[in-house]
Order: structure tokens, then C-alpha cells, then sequence
């Protein structure tokens, strides 16, 4: 009974898990906290998840955000622990409250090339840096997974995007840009 | 067994939306804030930002009833609040307001063919060095030493067991009290930002540097309207770069000093030296993780024409500053040296080291190189905490030191010190502006390392030893010194533990809680220094209350009786909450010792392992300290700064004197 109450004790006092001392073990993830392989494609949040399913999917944001331009962000500290960056960014369209991109960060960064197979990625220059390249990945729903880096086979990324085809030019003009080029 | 979550996790929200944004009209907006405070000639850009408008015209500025058109540029399309409108900016980048006073800035312009009005009225302060009166400033900074923090390293270190047994700290007085509790003037300072109650050290620093507040992570920059893009979207890189780089930018006390008056200037930092509170001093950049750019900055300042911002650069962090860091394959420190700044990575070469400039750079990482994002480097490695350089044994559930290849690190007293001999050494006598801080009080707290924060704070106080000793020699009393925090964070005081040993160091035994919810697992473990450091997460149980949210049991933290007794990490513990604490000094590093028979530690408990919006204290000494009375806002800090650089405090500097030298109360251990 002691434990049953210390235990209880322990959940309304808690802090959500991120919080928990770096000794502790890393709490596991929900199971859409990451794009995962599949036979079929890579199996990811749909972006047009309601924000209740959201929280459903990855528990409450740990901070939301209002910005410019009608937009509501809502940041996740889920699994590593970084003080100076959230593991997930999800950026809302406050007017109907659709689901706009997912933006995962990684620290350490991690390989993702898993998820960028040669056929199925393009890379594209990024203006003004020098040997930077965007890798995208178009997915089913309009949907474009990207990632950030020196374009190297194997090397590690430190974020990865996951974005509606349609609201790439709010962020990344230059790249609206070229995937418009190519249609 | 699964249990749902009974109460949500912490959730905080942040401010940023101008509701002009929302609208279709044409408009135009100045980008300085509501409450925008400058001293004469500080340098601030003036930026425009004209919405919605498909073509913009006759721009008119006045400052003053004075007309500033001239010193805008031409407008430039630009994409505003992530949205599809027609937006311009129109800039005026670097410029100063040369008179005191309030100043009335009024904007019009016309927007598709609609006049448009934006004023903003700027308090410009007074600044006017009189001749002859050269004072030193000396600000340390203890990120996140809130008043907890610094209680911690008193009741640490200030109760010293002798060889006879005699406590330094009896029935509730101490015979000898921090450096900081004996700096004669105390305050309080809010550290809101203009997003949230709960800042960083980057908005913070941004604060007591220039005078003016700003959003987290940003470093000298204010809020403008491509900032949707990439701050609350997470997208940081270097894709996103033109919009981090193009917010107005402040200009902070130490290049305003250096650049008017040729002051000369220093920071001295635990961190990697491209971190957000030693990047305040010497930088100019919207996100304060652009490491390769603060790092260039420092080498080549905007406000002083690309002249290096500092004369003195001692800390860890020097990865942004090799080739193999950075994008641009720039090898910074070998541009330093070209420049004739003496460098140094070792604690031995520090101490030989001589000026006129010095680069310290005391930890890197083995291999450095770009990250991902093209922003920063791949890791930026901070200099160890004192308790590690110490070689202290750390407790069972904090991580074992791990120097690597860096041993003899500088203890930050050592760093303070030689940085005061060289700025104060050159021969043209010029006074100095220094910034010291204690990083890892704000590092070791944010993972509940409870041994890291006081031993990294008792280090702190050493070093403000080290310039308060300096100072009282000066035969002028020319030095002020401010001590600060730039945020709190959830560390408390809950009393004293007497855990021994034996349980304290044992990293075999720990028991871990896990439950289960819908959304995953949620572990927490219990060790044997969990008596002295109750972490986020664990529950604590007060003796004296039978509270329902801390199930009564007169234990801490809490009656973990584990089946098996070879697991249990607190088999033989005995705790209390009364009682005074009692350490042993190591005499040869004049540290307190975190081990041995009889110690009666400091237990603390964590409600969070993140900032807090608390105020923080702010203690001076030396001539203007009595501006640093009372309740104040963190902007205040530069100002009071200010004033006391430039105002005539002698009247009041010798009523200071009189109080504490008079006949009045004096606090016991002061």
C-alpha cells in the first residue's frame, strides 16, 4: 500500500518525463515520435492529424507559440533531453487548425539515410551555403520529408522536416521555387 | 499497473503575435519596442516594415523633428509573417540618437497610394564620460544562481568543521560569509522577456547588455517579421539564415564602450565562449545556437568595423574557432594570433601567459566539425565543472567526471585573475569592462546534478574573491562589481541529510520506478544521494505535514522499501530535515570535501530541470553601487551601469560608506 501511494504521490508531483534527471533512463518514445521504414514507404505522422489527435499520438506540447501570419506552434520535449531545442516543433495553421509540418530535432545527430533512398530523393542546393543540400522525399498526401546537411552519403542530420508541399514557399521560397520548376 | 496522467505536464505559452499582422491593410511599424531605452550614440538599426502594399513611396522620418530620411535605404520586397502578402523593409542600419532625451521617431510612407503612420518615442539617456573618472566595471554573471543557489554554496561552504570540532556555522550564524553576502548593496531583478516569464540566458543577457529586452534565444536582436520562419518552427539552419540574420540589432555595453571611449574588454566564461551569456558582449545574432557566427563576430565586430570585440577570450568551446569547425574553413584562432593575441589551452600556459590580448580556449572537442545545419559545430564542448577539476568523487546518481584530454583545465578564480592582470596591465592605462561567468551552475542544474551546482557556485564565489581583493587594493576606488543571475532555476533548500558514504557514492545499488501510461513509460530511479538531492520527478515527503499529495510517511524521499534488500539503495539511511550542515575543508584546494564521517550535507530537492521565472539577486561594490538598491528590471542593470561609469556618485558613494562602516548594525560573518 505504501508504494501503491508513494507511487500515486509520485504522479502529481511528476514532471512530465523529459524533465527527469539525466541519470534516470530515457523514457520510450509513442511510436509516431519518428518516421519509421516500411515495406511500403515510410510511416510517419499524416499531417492532417487534428491537434487532438495529436496530443492523443505524442502527449501535450511543453510550450505553444503563437506567431506571424495566423500560425500556432506547438513544441514537444519527448526522449533526449536538450535545453536549447525541442525534439519536435508541429506548426499549426491557427484558421482551421490544420496541421502544416513536423520538424524533428536530433542531438547527437543521427544517419537518416534509411529514409532517403536514392530513387525516391532529389537534392537540391541551398543558395548562399556552400555545400549544403536539401534532401526531399516526396511521400503520399502531398507531403514532402526533408532533411538538411552536407549532402554526404552517412552523413548525420541534426533535424528532419517533415512539411505540406503546399506550404514550403512560407519557409523556403527557394525551394517552392524549384519544386514548382520541375512540375 | 497503468495509471493515467493525473495532472498535465508543465505547459507554457508564449507571446508573439502583433495583431496588426492579421490585418489586409496597408500598414507600417517601427521595429523598436514599446519601452526602447538607449544611451546617446548606442548604436541601434531602424527598421521599417511596410504590409501589405504592392508598391511603397515617399518615405518620411523624422527623430526629433529632425528629418532622418536620408539615412534609409531604398525599400526591398520582402516576405513578411510567412504569409502571401505584399511586404517591403526599409533600413536604417547602425544608427544613434546624439542627444538626450525623449525622442520622437514618425514614420510615414505611402502604400499603395495610403499614407501610412508609425511613431515610437525612444528615451535617450545621457552619457558623457567627465575627464579624469575612469572606472572598471566587473559584472559576474551565475547562470541561474537564484537565491537558492547562492544559499546552497553558503550552507555548503561556509560551514567548516575544524580539526576541534568547531563548526563555522553555530546555532544559525555563520563566522564567515560568501564574497557576494559581503558586497554592501543588494537588490532584485526580474528576468521577463518579451515572449515569456520563464527567459533564457540569451534574452537575459540581451537585457543587461544593451538595455533592451527580447525574445528567448535571441542575442542583441529584436523581433521582426520574418522571424515566423524559423523561430517557432524549429527550422534553424542555414537555409533559413537570411532570416535570422536580418533582425534590428542593439548595440551592447562593452562595444559602445570600447568603441567611444576605447575601453578595453573581456569575457571570461565556464562555457563553450560562443555560449549565449558570454555571446551578449561581443555579438549581434537573432538565435543564439549561430555558434559560427558569434564566433566570427567576436573576431570581427559590426560595431566596431570588424575589429575583434574582445582583448581578453578565456572559456571552453574551440570548436567554432578552427577551420575544421567551420563552414568557411576560417581558422580563427590563427587570425587572432595574427593580430597578436597570445594563446592559450592549458591551465599551465594561462598562468605565464602576458597581454596585451590573450585567447584562452581550454576545451574542444577531438574532432570539430560543421553540423548539419551549417550554423554551428557539430558539438561545442563546455570546460568542466569545479568539482570535477577538483577530482571530487561524484554521488551514485550524478556522472562520473570524464576530462578526457583536457586535465589541466583553469579553475574560473585562476581565469578571473589573470584576465583583471591583463586588462588592467596595458600601458595606456585604459579602464576595462569584464564579464565572468559561472556557467555550470545553470549546466549541472538543469540534469538535478546537485554536487555540480554547489561546488561550481562555491568556485563562483572565489573568483568574485579574486576581484573584490583586486579592487580594495586599487588606490583609487575606481572598480565596481556587480554580481547577478541572469534566471533562476527550481533548485530549493530542504535541509540537511546524513547519508553515509557507503550509500552516497554506491552506483550498484538504485532501484528504478516505472508506470506505464497510455502515451508510454515513465521511469524515474531512486539512489543513495537521493536523501540529499530529491530530483525532478521523485516525490519528497515533508515530516511535518500530512499533506495528500505526499502520502504522510516520515520518510525522504519517500518509503521505497524494496523486496530485495541487495537492491535498496537506502538500506541503512538516516535523514533529517533540521539541523545545520557540517563539511570538512581540503586545506591544499581550499574546498569543502563532499565525503567522510560525520558530514551532514546540504539536501536540496528540483521541481523542474528547466529555468524558472523567479527573480534573481543583484549585489554590488564600488563606486555608484547604491544604484543597485531595490526591486529593479533587468534592463535597469545596464543603465545603472551606465550611470555609474559616467554619473558623479561621490556624495552617494560616501553615504554607502557610512553605512557600512558607521556605527549601524552590522550583519555577523559580513
Amino acid at each position: 500500500m505504501n508504494r501503491l501511494i508513494v507511487l500515486l504521490g509520485a504522479l502529481l508531483t511528476a514532471a512530465p518525463p523529459a524533465l527527469l534527471s539525466g541519470a534516470d533512463a530515457p523514457t520510450r518514445l509513442p511510436a509516431l515520435a519518428d518516421p519509421q521504414v516500411k515495406a511500403d514507404g515510410v510511416v510517419w505522422l499524416t499531417l492532417d492529424e487534428s491537434m487532438e489527435e495529436v496530443v492523443r499520438a505524442l502527449g501535450r506540447p511543453a510550450l505553444v507559440a503563437e506567431s506571424g501570419g495566423g500560425l500556432v506552434s506547438w513544441q514537444f520535449q519527448l526522449g533526449e533531453i536538450d535545453h536549447h531545442d525541442f525534439s519536435h516543433v508541429l506548426v499549426f495553421r491557427a484558421a482551421d487548425r490544420k496541421l502544416l509540418s513536423v520538424t524533428r530535432n536530433y542531438e547527437p545527430e543521427r544517419n537518416v539515410d534509411a529514409l532517403f533512398p536514392g530513387d525516391a530523393t532529389r537534392g537540391y542546393v541551398v543558395p548562399g551555403a556552400a555545400g549544403y543540400r536539401m534532401r526531399v522525399r516526396r511521400l503520399p498526401g502531398g507531403r514532402l520529408l526533408m532533411a538538411l546537411g552536407l549532402g554526404q552519403a552517412g552523413a548525420p542530420v541534426g533535424q528532419l522536416v517533415l512539411m505540406r508541399e503546399s506550404e514550403v514557399g512560407r519557409f523556403y521560397p527557394w525551394l517552392a521555387r524549384e519544386l514548382a520548376a520541375e512540375r | 499497473m497503468n495509471l493515467k496522467r493525473a495532472l498535465p505536464g508543465v505547459l507554457m505559452v508564449l507571446a508573439c503575435a502583433p495583431a496588426f499582422a492579421q490585418s489586409s491593410a496597408p500598414s507600417v511599424r517601427i521595429l523598436l519596442p514599446e519601452h526602447a531605452r538607449l544611451l546617446e550614440k548606442q548604436r541601434v538599426d531602424i527598421v521599417l516594415e511596410v504590409r501589405n502594399a504592392a508598391a511603397v513611396s515617399g518615405l518620411k522620418v523624422l527623430a526629433g523633428g529632425v528629418d532622418w530620411t536620408s539615412k534609409f535605404q531604398a525599400p526591398v520586397k520582402a516576405a513578411l509573417d510567412c504569409d502571401t502578402s505584399s511586404d517591403w523593409v526599409v533600413r536604417a542600419d547602425l544608427q544613434s540618437f546624439p542627444t538626450p532625451g525623449q525622442v520622437k521617431l514618425e514614420v510615414s510612407i505611402a502604400a499603395d497610394g495610403t499614407t501610412v503612420t508609425d511613431t515610437r518615442t525612444v528615451e535617450v539617456r545621457e552619457f558623457k564620460l567627465p575627464d579624469g573618472q575612469a572606472r572598471n566595471i566587473i559584472l559576474f554573471i551565475g547562470d541561474a544562481m537564484g537565491t537558492a543557489y547562492r544559499d546552497a554554496a553558503r550552507l555548503v561552504s561556509r560551514a567548516i568543521v575544524d580539526g576541534n570540532g568547531k563548526n563555522s556555522f553555530r546555532d544559525g550564524f555563520f563566522d564567515d560569509l560568501l564574497q557576494m553576502d559581503k558586497m554592501p548593496v543588494s537588490g532584485m531583478s526580474m528576468t521577463y522577456g518579451t515572449d515569456s516569464i520563464v527567459p533564457d540566458s540569451a534574452n537575459t543577457g540581451t537585457a543587461w547588455a544593451t538595455g533592451n529586452k527580447s525574445f528567448l534565444n535571441a542575442v542583441n536582436s529584436l523581433g521582426d517579421g520574418t522571424d515566423c520562419a524559423w523561430r517557432t518552427t524549429g527550422l534553424t539552419n542555414v537555409a533559413t539564415l537570411p532570416y535570422m540574420t536580418d533582425n534590428p540589432r542593439v548595440e551592447n555595453l562593452w562595444q559602445y564602450l570600447k568603441r567611444r571611449y576605447s575601453y578595453r574588454a573581456g569575457i571570461v566564461s565556464t562555457a563553450a565562449i560562443t555560449d549565449a551569456t558570454p555571446a551578449v558582449e561581443g555579438s549581434y545574432v537573432a538565435y543564439r545556437q549561430m555558434r559560427l557566427e558569434i564566433a566570427r563576430q567576436y573576431r570581427e565586430n559590426p560595431m566596431l568595423s570588424g575589429r575583434p570585440a574582445f582583448d581578453v577570450i578565456l572559456g571552453g568551446g574551440a570548436d567554432p574557432f578552427t577551420a575544421a569547425g567551420r563552414t568557411d574553413k576560417r581558422d580563427l584562432i590563427g587570425e587572432f594570433q595574427a593580430l597578436g593575441y597570445n594563446y592559450v589551452t592549458t591551465a599551465s600556459q594561462l598562468k605565464n601567459v602576458y597581454g596585451p590580448s590573450v585567447l584562452g580556449l581550454f576545451k574542444g572537442s577531438a574532432s570539430p566539425a560543421p553540423a548539419s545545419n551549417g550554423i554551428a559545430t557539430a558539438s561545442d564542448v563546455n570546460m568542466d565543472v569545479a568539482y570535477d577539476k577538483l577530482r571530487l568523487t561524484r554521488p551514485a546518481s550524478e556522472p562520473t567526471a570524464n576530462l578526457g584530454a583536457y586535465p589541466d583545465q583553469p579553475m574560473l578564480d585562476v581565469m578571473t585573475q589573470k584576465a583583471i592582470d591583463v586588462l588592467a596591465g596595458s600601458f595606456t592605462q585604459a579602464p576595462f569592462i569584464l564579464m565572468v561567468e559561472a556557467a555550470s551552475i545553470d549546466k549541472q542544474s538543469h540534469p538535478n546534478q546537485a554536487a555540480g551546482v554547489f561546488w561550481d557556485t562555491i568556485e563562483f564565489d572565489k573568483s568574485i574573491g579574486v576581484a573584490r581583493a583586486w579592487a580594495a587594493k586599487r588606490s583609487l576606488k575606481d572598480t565596481l562589481i556587480v554580481v547577478t543571475a541572469d534566471h533562476d532555476q527550481s533548485m530549493h533548500i530542504i535541509g540537511v541529510s546524513n547519508t553515509p558514504d557507503s550509500e552516497y557514492f554506491d552506483r550498484t545499488k538504485s532501484e528504478k520506478i516505472s508506470y506505464t501510461t497510455s502515451r508510454g513509460d515513465q521511469n524515474f530511479t531512486v539512489w543513495g544521494d537521493s536523501y540529499s538531492n530529491a530530483r525532478a520527478g521523485l516525490p519528497f515527503i515533508n515530516t511535518s505535514t500530512t499533506a495528500s499529495n505526499n502520502g504522510g510517511a516520515a520518510a525522504m524521499p519517500g518509503s521505497f522499501a524494496s523486496t530485495d534488500s541487495a537492491s535498496d539503495p537506502a538500506s541503512s539511511t538516516y535523514s533529517a530535515y533540521s539541523g545545520l550542515t557540517a563539511y570538512k575543508l581540503d586545506a591544499a584546494t581550499g574546498y569543502p570535501v563532499n565525503s567522510g564521517a560525520g558530514l551532514r550535507r546540504l539536501a536540496v530537492g528540483f521541481r523542474t530541470g528547466d529555468h524558472t521565472g523567479s527573480s534573481v539577486p543583484v549585489t554590488a561594490e564600488g563606486p555608484g553601487a547604491f544604484l543597485f538598491t531595490g526591486y529593479m528590471d533587468q534592463t535597469d542593470i545596464f543603465f545603472k551601469i551606465a550611470d555609474a561609469i559616467a554619473g558623479d556618485t561621490t556624495e552617494a558613494d560616501k553615504l554607502l560608506d557610512l553605512l557600512v562602516n558607521g556605527k549601524y548594525p552590522k550583519t555577523v560573518g559580513k
